[in-house]
């Protein structure tokens, strides 16, 4: 082989080397927004806002939710009330004040699935989340348009994955925009805010 | 002595009518609700589940739990001589019911019943949506048609499924366009191959 033909096929394989690492990396970061989202939201350490949305029969009901996970700790505004849990204790503050929850051992875990309630997410404990399927879907913008999304569904591993509806993620441009965990669909929150605190 | 008397049985009149009181307004642990009008409450949804599927119905499950500002009491209904009706009529049904009561309070704000039908033949179960329903009822016993949003769905026994599902998924429009929606949840009523009628058990996140 020629000098030339070698020179020309170290440069081709550079610029396929090249080429491959730019593919990768363009790859990475397209998926960017999917792959941070699952990171932070499995160190129980982050901040989530939007608007929590019901499409009715006859009319559409909204509320602003404002969560902030700290381990075990949480707040959770939904219009004027927030659910507070510190140190495995409950309060409410309904503006005039913070109450705390009193309750029985027995009742415990109930005050602990009302509080649950309150959240759009903290029923599912990430870590034990399975994705099982990915795809492409149209959903209802605020605006009221249809967006195509890509949908990832998470279900909770082997034998819990019956206890709780499927938890929908849904990414536009690569970005966290809405999530669906309440099992009916005509619930959805679109997600405005959300990071590590 | 004569005041002694009079004071002596104003006290035992009292204290009986006390006790009384007390036997009768005994509290349910589990609801907090009075004993008396709980007992009349589930005559009157028992009386309800027999005109939705037409004969003796016996109580079949019940569980209490606490949602939110709401205990939330599921139970499920199904004909007292099933097994008879099931083989005479070759169909079978079960009214499922949620009963939304704030807390601490002795009555309940809302009353959901969910009534499915099914035809069943050792091999199969299959729904009966045309004859399935679904309604909300006050305290007073009206019937409330709007607000809502009642989403029925069905699915029949197949080779994933043993069972057949009818389910309705509602929830309350909360007056004015802001506002956290608090009453919502899912009514279930399945079926297996064999026309046994059940509940499905959503463990933990049912409301």
């Amino acid at each position: 082989m020629s000098r030339s033909n070698y020179r020309k096929l170290t440069v081709g394989c550079i610029g396929l080397i090249a080429a491959t690492i730019v593919i990768l990396l363009l790859s990475n970061l397209s998926n960017s927004g999917i792959k941070v989202f699952r990171k932070t939201f499995e160190t129980d350490d982050f901040y989530l806002e939007g608007e929590s949305v019901f499409y009715g029969e006859d009319k559409t009901s909204t509320c602003h939710v404002r969560e902030r996970h700290e381990g075990e700790n949480y707040r959770i505004e939904r219009l004027n009330k927030t659910y507070i849990k510190e140190d495995n204790q409950y309060f409410i503050d309904e503006g005039q004040g913070i109450s705390a929850v009193l309750a029985t051992t027995e009742e415990m875990s109930g005050i602990e699935e009302m509080f649950n309630r309150k959240s759009e997410i903290s029923n599912h404990r990430f870590s034990e989340l399975d994705l099982v399927s990915q795809y492409l879907t149209d959903i209802l913008s605020l605006a009221g348009e249809k967006v195509e999304c890509v949908c990832q569904e998470y279900h909770l591993q082997g034998d819990l994955a019956e206890s709780l509806p499927p938890l929908k993620v849904y990414f536009l441009d690569n970005e966290l925009y809405a999530i669906r965990s309440r099992g009916d669909d005509r619930f959805i929150f679109y997600v405005e805010a959300w990071g590590k605190n | 002595m004569k005041r002694f008397s009079a004071l002596l049985l104003a006290l035992t009149i009292v204290l009986t009518l006390t006790v009384s009181a007390g036997a009768v307004g005994i509290s349910n642990s589990e609801t907090g609700v009075n004993q008396t009008l709980r007992v009349n409450e589930l005559q009157s949804e028992l009386q309800s589940a027999e005109k939705i599927l037409g004969g003796e119905c016996k109580l079949d499950s019940q569980e209490i739990e606490r949602v939110g500002d709401y205990v939330v009491e599921t139970r499920l209904y199904v004909l007292e001589d099933e097994d008879v009706a099931s083989a005479r009529t070759g169909g079978c049904g079960g009214v499922s019911s949620h009963t939304w009561r704030r807390y601490g309070a002795d009555e309940w704000d809302i009353k959901v019943l969910f009534g499915a039908f099914f035809y069943y033949n050792g091999q199969t179960a299959i729904c009966r949506p045309e004859e399935s329903n679904f309604w909300v009822i006050r305290p007073d016993n009206s019937i409330i048609t709007t607000n809502f949003n009642p989403q029925e769905s069905y699915r029949d026994s197949g080779t994933l499924t043993s069972k057949a599902t009818a389910s309705c998924q509602y929830a309350r429009d909360e007056p004015g366009t802001s506002s956290d929606i608090e009453i919502f949840g899912t009514l279930k009523v399945t079926c297996t191959k064999d026309g046994t009628v059940g509940i499905e058990s959503e463990v933990e996140h049912r409301y």
